[in-house]
């Protein structure tokens, strides 16, 4: 005990100016960041980064991930992730066009997919915990589930890919309806994430788990909520996702599970979860991440040194948030 | 307070090596008159790659152009229009795509922003005929044949000449080059043909169903199902899919006539009657048949027009280079660009495609026959 | 006429940063004595002794070990040369042998050309574990075998060798039962008795005056005095030794704690309307329990640390599955933590940093936490009206901190048992279940927490006390449950009389 009184004496230097900025080291590392590719990549493609046809490609780039990295903080906050992400969204886009090329009905298409999406949520959200096992088992299985589907789903059309014939799906390319799209969500996950038991909850699960549940929260109930959540974004997405191409294959969404998580640690997300999750981890992460792969690419890097930059940058910033409590990994 | 310094270290290095490596990039940025033309190839590596860049750094100057490369998915669409979106928007006027993916959205990015596509190597089987009237997409230039007849002719004779009895059938599936199933009834229609005439011990049996690689190297228990063959037909890419499982079961003695080519010692020694002996043909494409795209495009650009330019874009075939014996893979060997990745070997000089350009006098009749005028006994006339 | 003293500290300082943890410290231990410390968290008890066996340097100052200048480089080295310290952790390896331990640093002394020769070795440690009267302990045991207070009675056997001339006892009696700290008693007696110098470091006033010949009062980092043997050994009835305490808390404190340390009043009276209900309950060991608890009652429960308390609080509280028998409140069974805290009962964990709070988030967070169902009106949870529930139990509790939007880990122990008091508090639970809640808290808060106990009971919680500290039973609660090998042993009610040596017997 006397030794716990000298380890406290000094851990309470959170005074003033400069207090406060030790606290939000992380916010304000994630911003800058940002800023810096900003004004790195204006200068190395000599302006290019800004010219009207790379804003309206960068918002078409961002709106999907922007929507499912907002989705995915409710998981991650928890100290969980989902690979299954990508081919979720692979299985939805094939899904979609069936239903288009057949109904001609979006609202149907999406409804289909939504409740698919919901399903997938609450089976990662309960079943890991009724088996006992961490869920990044439940994501996994999902995974090749689904990439399973999609790749059957594919062959049985005979080609390679498929395209949505009967419906005029470009309205949602449409860069208006896509920043809509995203103010939406994000107003309603920032909601969410702040003001409201979800979001509290995720946090204090993703914190300690232990106390959470002492202080009478039913952790599976909220944990299937969150998912589910979760769900939610992926069957948006999935919408732009399609919009963007009108076609779907075998490949289609494979990418989007890592790529969410670059995104959401780039924001400044501790893979831990916890209470220091915020909205803007998404918001910042996003962004970066586009204007990263995006900037490199107008400064004319080519594509190798593109993979090498991203890998290293993930890399440092997982060291960057990774709690000392030895839970790096999420659960 | 260690542990602080060491992450603002960490994070100051990472700054440093990104704006090092963009500044490295943007060092080519000086662009003046340069006409930009974005490359997408599905592969990042490669005889074909290095090939295809040598050729294009070797025509940039004489045409002013400048070359940017992107790798494009099998199998991911989105990967593909976001590819071509990075192009025009990094100042791309026009753009070569080998596959035929997203093609429609790529062309609708296109046509906002003023900007032509041209497909290499590729026959754009899926959206051709919707996309041949779009003004900004200039056609294709496919690999080698458009259709596979001919091919399979070629090799069933080389089999009745060369004396094989029982030949396994070896392709990538349907929907995914269905060209491949031409080869595949032309061949067997060619045997059935010798057959009629042939005495019995002469007959040439044929594998009865065609076995489909998804994609993925031939399987060993292939030779089980198929004990007696002497010969393989492989009508995809034999060198990477068929190849190693040959080698890995020691079945090297059957002899493969394939598609494709490689660069490297361990397949070229054990071609004809060298090494092993296993391989008897390979075929590959020019990489120079990237000037019909090319050309056509920069017509575009100029504001030119050939005197004889079709109404509509072209599926354009191309010559292929057919090894069939130790002499000729010598004559590629020695002067074929594809193989030594070198400038000088190209069968197209800087001026020679600078000359087929609508402004420079050149008609489209020159420039088909340019890409068409590629074969073995054009190489070992060189 | 006082011996020369074997260790003399002079004008000892030493920082961390910008905290003062000693002062101008000015100590002298002399041979014969058993020297207790006493002294708040944070007052600098620790401290001093660490720097003194070598565990971490002085920021300034000098200290002299039988005359010589000291300046230990380490434990070790400082062990070698006859200053040793056991702590509160536990400091023994695991996966070797007891002897392995005992003589761990030493083992050199026991191999020849680099072969370790166990059997000497074993024999040897067998010895000295037997001379320490612990001849139940085995030396060619691995260490897992024996459980925490074993493994610290290992630990004193290493400490204590031949040369060792000052020996230093922080706060370890805590870890050991009653057998055991008669074990560490006799130890340091025969120490002192041998002429060397004992420095005993601990929070139970009680135990203290039993085995302290003299005793030094430190506060936030200085020497306040010190009360000698004529005067710690003069204090021979009971209320003499009352007062003599007093004085002691008025010096580690600095003000008057008042007369008021535990409830004054000896009103046991309670509701007749039942709060909780154990209805033949078997849980883990214990079988068959049964009891009622009332509305506006402090149920104590005392027992050594393995006697089934605990699994009751917890069963208490939803927390164990049982294997037989309902706890039921209000009509309704409880059988998880959820069902426990809608029915309106709380429970503070003894594990305070792992289960009671979270460590990462604020005060608000924590305090809000198992109310946010009650504050959420659909779907939205008003800042609003959560700041002033949390505002509001902050000044109750008068949790010292700058905003209650500091994170909890900042706190010190005491404020971070106020947090999980407030939590509660915040959710009007009705009934408490508080497993060791004043344990590692300061004297001043203890007084508060008492008295917010206190007040719990006069408007009507039922409060379910588990306790390690007999005084703090005897001073709080209106009955007493002693509970050994996992049943109900005894019952005492509440009164001026009660003594712990009548409880102890029954604890055993």
């Amino acid at each position: 005990m006397g030794q716990e009184a000298i380890i406290k004496k000094t851990g309470n230097g959170q005074n003033g100016f400069w207090g406060l900025v030790k606290s939000h080291i992380f916010d304000i590392f994630s911003v800058l960041g940002l800023i810096l590719c900003v004004v790195i990549f204006t200068i190395t493609s000599n302006g290019n980064l800004w010219n009207a046809y790379n804003i309206s490609i960068l918002i078409e780039t961002v709106c999907g991930y922007m929507i499912l990295s907002l989705g995915a903080l409710f998981v991650y906050s928890m100290g969980f992730m989902d690979v299954s992400v990508g081919v979720q969204l692979g299985v939805y886009s094939i899904l979609m066009i069936f239903i288009l090329n057949s109904t001609g009905s979006m609202l149907l298409a999406f409804v289909t997919v939504l409740v698919l999406a919901l399903l997938c949520g609450a089976f990662n959200g309960a079943v890991a915990v009724w088996l006992g096992l961490p869920s990044i088992v439940t994501s996994l299985f999902l995974m090749f589930v689904f990439g399973g589907i999609q790749y059957i789903l594919i062959e049985r059309t005979g080609s390679n890919m498929i395209s949505v014939e009967n419906y005029d799906i470009s309205k949602f390319a449409d860069s208006k309806i896509m920043i809509l799209a995203m103010v939406a969500v994000g107003i309603v996950v920032f909601y969410a994430f702040n003001f409201t038991k979800l979001g509290k909850y995720t946090k204090s699960i993703g914190a300690n788990e232990k106390t959470t549940a002492q202080c009478g929260v039913n952790t599976t109930l909220w944990k299937v909520i969150a998912y589910m959540m979760f769900g939610v974004c992926v069957a948006i997405a999935a919408v732009f996702l399609l919009a963007r191409t009108g076609s779907a294959g075998k490949g289609t969404g494979s990418t989007y599970a890592m790529d969410i998580m670059l995104c959401i640690i780039l924001g400044g997300m501790p893979l831990s979860g916890g209470m220091s999750s915020k909205v803007r981890c998404a918001v910042i992460g996003t962004l970066t991440y586009v204007l990263l792969s995006n900037g490199l690419t107008l400064s004319g890097v080519d594509i190798q040194t593109i993979h090498i930059i991203k890998a290293v940058i993930f890399l440092a910033i997982v060291l960057l948030t990774c709690r000392d409590k030895g839970k790096i990994l999420p659960r | 307070m260690k542990k602080t310094l060491k992450k603002i270290i960490s994070l100051a290095l990472v700054a440093v090596m990104a704006c090092s490596c963009a500044a490295l990039a943007g060092c080519d940025g000086g662009k003046g008159e340069k006409v930009k033309i974005g490359i997408g190839l599905y592969q990042d590596q490669g005889p074909a790659v290095t090939a295809t860049r040598a050729f294009l750094d070797g025509i940039s100057e004489e045409l002013n152009c400048e070359f940017t490369y992107v790798t494009l998915s099998q199998t991911d669409e989105a990967a593909n229009k976001t590819a071509a979106q990075q192009l025009i928007s990094s100042g791309c006027k026009g753009m070569i795509l080998t596959m035929d993916s997203a093609t429609e959205a790529i062309l609708q990015e296109c046509e906002k922003a003023g900007v032509y596509l041209g497909g290499y190597l590729s026959d754009y089987e899926t959206s051709f005929d919707k996309v041949k009237n779009n003004p900004n997409f200039v056609g294709t230039v496919v690999d080698g044949r458009y259709s596979g007849t001919q091919w399979g002719e070629e090799i069933a004779e080389r089999i009745i000449n060369e004396g094989y009895k029982n030949i396994g059938m070896i392709k990538f599936p349907s929907f995914a080059f269905p060209h491949q199933n031409e080869m595949d009834t032309a061949f067997r229609a060619k045997i059935e043909e010798y057959n009629k005439t042939a005495a019995d011990a002469d007959k040439i049996t044929v594998q009865a169903e065609t076995t489909e690689l998804m994609f993925q190297p031939l399987s060993a228990d292939y030779f089980s199902a198929n004990p007696d063959i002497d010969a393989i037909y492989g009508m995809c890419a034999g060198v990477d899919f068929i190849y190693p499982t040959l080698t890995q079961n020691n079945k090297t003695n059957i002899k493969l006539y394939t598609a494709g080519f490689s660069v490297d010692d361990s397949v070229l020694s054990n071609f004809g009657t060298s090494g092993n002996g296993c391989f008897q043909e390979l075929v590959f494409s020019n990489v120079e048949a990237i000037t019909y795209p090319l050309v056509m495009i920069l017509n575009k650009i100029d504001g030119e027009e050939f005197s004889d330019n079709p109404s509509e874009a072209q599926r354009v075939d191309s010559s292929q280079i057919r090894i069939t014996n130790n002499e000729e893979l010598d004559t590629v060997k020695e002067k074929s660009m594809y193989y030594t990745g070198k400038f000088e070997n190209s069968f197209l000089s800087a001026s020679d495609v600078s000359a087929l350009l609508a402004k420079n006098g050149g008609t489209h009749e020159d420039l088909v026959k340019a890409v068409q005028s590629m074969a073995m006994e054009d190489l070992e006339a060189k | 006429m006082k011996q020369s003293a074997i260790v003399q500290i002079r004008k000892m300082n030493k920082n961390f940063g910008p905290t003062v943890a000693l002062k101008d410290v000015d100590l002298d231990f002399y041979p014969g004595e058993i020297r207790g410390l006493v002294g708040e968290n944070g007052s600098g008890k620790s401290t001093v002794t660490s720097i003194m066996a070598g565990m971490q340097k002085p920021t300034s100052g000098s200290m002299f070990y039988n005359g010589a200048e000291w300046k230990p480089e380490s434990m070790a080295y400082a062990q070698r040369k006859g200053i040793s310290m056991i702590l509160q952790e536990a400091n023994t390896i695991s996966g070797c042998t007891v002897a392995e331990n005992i003589f761990a640093g030493d083992i050199a002394s026991f191999s020849k050309f680099g072969i370790v020769n166990t059997k000497a070795m074993n024999k040897a440690a067998q010895q000295r574990l037997d001379a320490f009267g612990l001849t139940r302990i085995k030396a060619a045991d691995v260490i897992d075998k024996y459980n925490f207070e074993d493994r610290k009675l290992i630990e004193v056997v290493r400490c204590v060798v031949e040369e060792t001339r000052v020996f230093v006892v922080d706060e370890t009696t805590t870890a050991l039962s009653v057998d055991g700290r008669k074990i560490l008693y006799d130890i340091i007696h025969r120490l002192a008795e041998q002429g060397k110098s004992v420095v005993f470091i601990s929070h139970d006033m009680d135990e203290i005056l039993e085995q302290c010949t003299s005793l030094t009062v430190l506060r936030d980092g200085s020497i306040i005095g010190t009360i000698e043997k004529e005067e710690l050994k003069g204090a021979a009835t009971d209320s003499e030794k009352e007062k003599l305490i007093e004085k002691i808390r008025f010096m580690m404190v600095g003000r008057e704690i008042g007369n008021a340390y535990y409830r004054s009043d000896y009103d046991v009276s309670h509701s007749d309307e039942v709060a909780l209900e154990f209805d033949n309950v078997s849980v883990g060991p214990v079988k068959n329990f049964s009891l009622k608890l009332h509305k506006g009652e402090i149920l104590g429960f005392g027992g050594l640390s393995d006697c089934g308390m605990r699994l009751i609080g917890r069963a208490g509280f939803g927390l164990e599955k049982l294997s037989g028998g309902k706890v039921v409140r209000n009509g309704k069974v409880i059988n998880n933590s959820i069902t426990a805290i809608k029915s309106g009962i709380g429970y503070i964990s003894k594990n305070r940093d792992t289960e009671a709070l979270i460590l990462s988030a604020d005060i608000a967070e924590n305090i809000s936490l198992p109310s946010y169902s009650r504050l959420s009106k659909f779907t939205f949870i008003n800042p609003f009206t959560k700041a002033k529930m949390v505002n509001k139990e902050v000044d109750n509790y008068k949790i010292k901190c700058k905003t209650p939007r500091q994170a909890v880990n900042t706190l010190s122990g005491g404020n971070k048992q106020k947090v999980s008091f407030a939590k509660w508090t915040a959710k009007d639970s009705d009934v408490l279940i508080m497993d060791c809640p004043t344990r590692g808290v300061d004297i001043g808060v203890k007084q508060a927490m008492y008295g917010i106990i206190a007040d719990m009971k006069k408007s009507g919680k039922a409060i379910i006390l588990i306790s390690e500290e007999l005084s703090e039973l005897i001073g709080m609660a209106d009955k007493i449950i002693v509970m050994k090998d996992y049943a109900i042993s005894s019952e005492f009610m509440r009164s001026p009389d009660l003594k712990e040596t009548d409880i102890i017997g029954t604890m055993i």
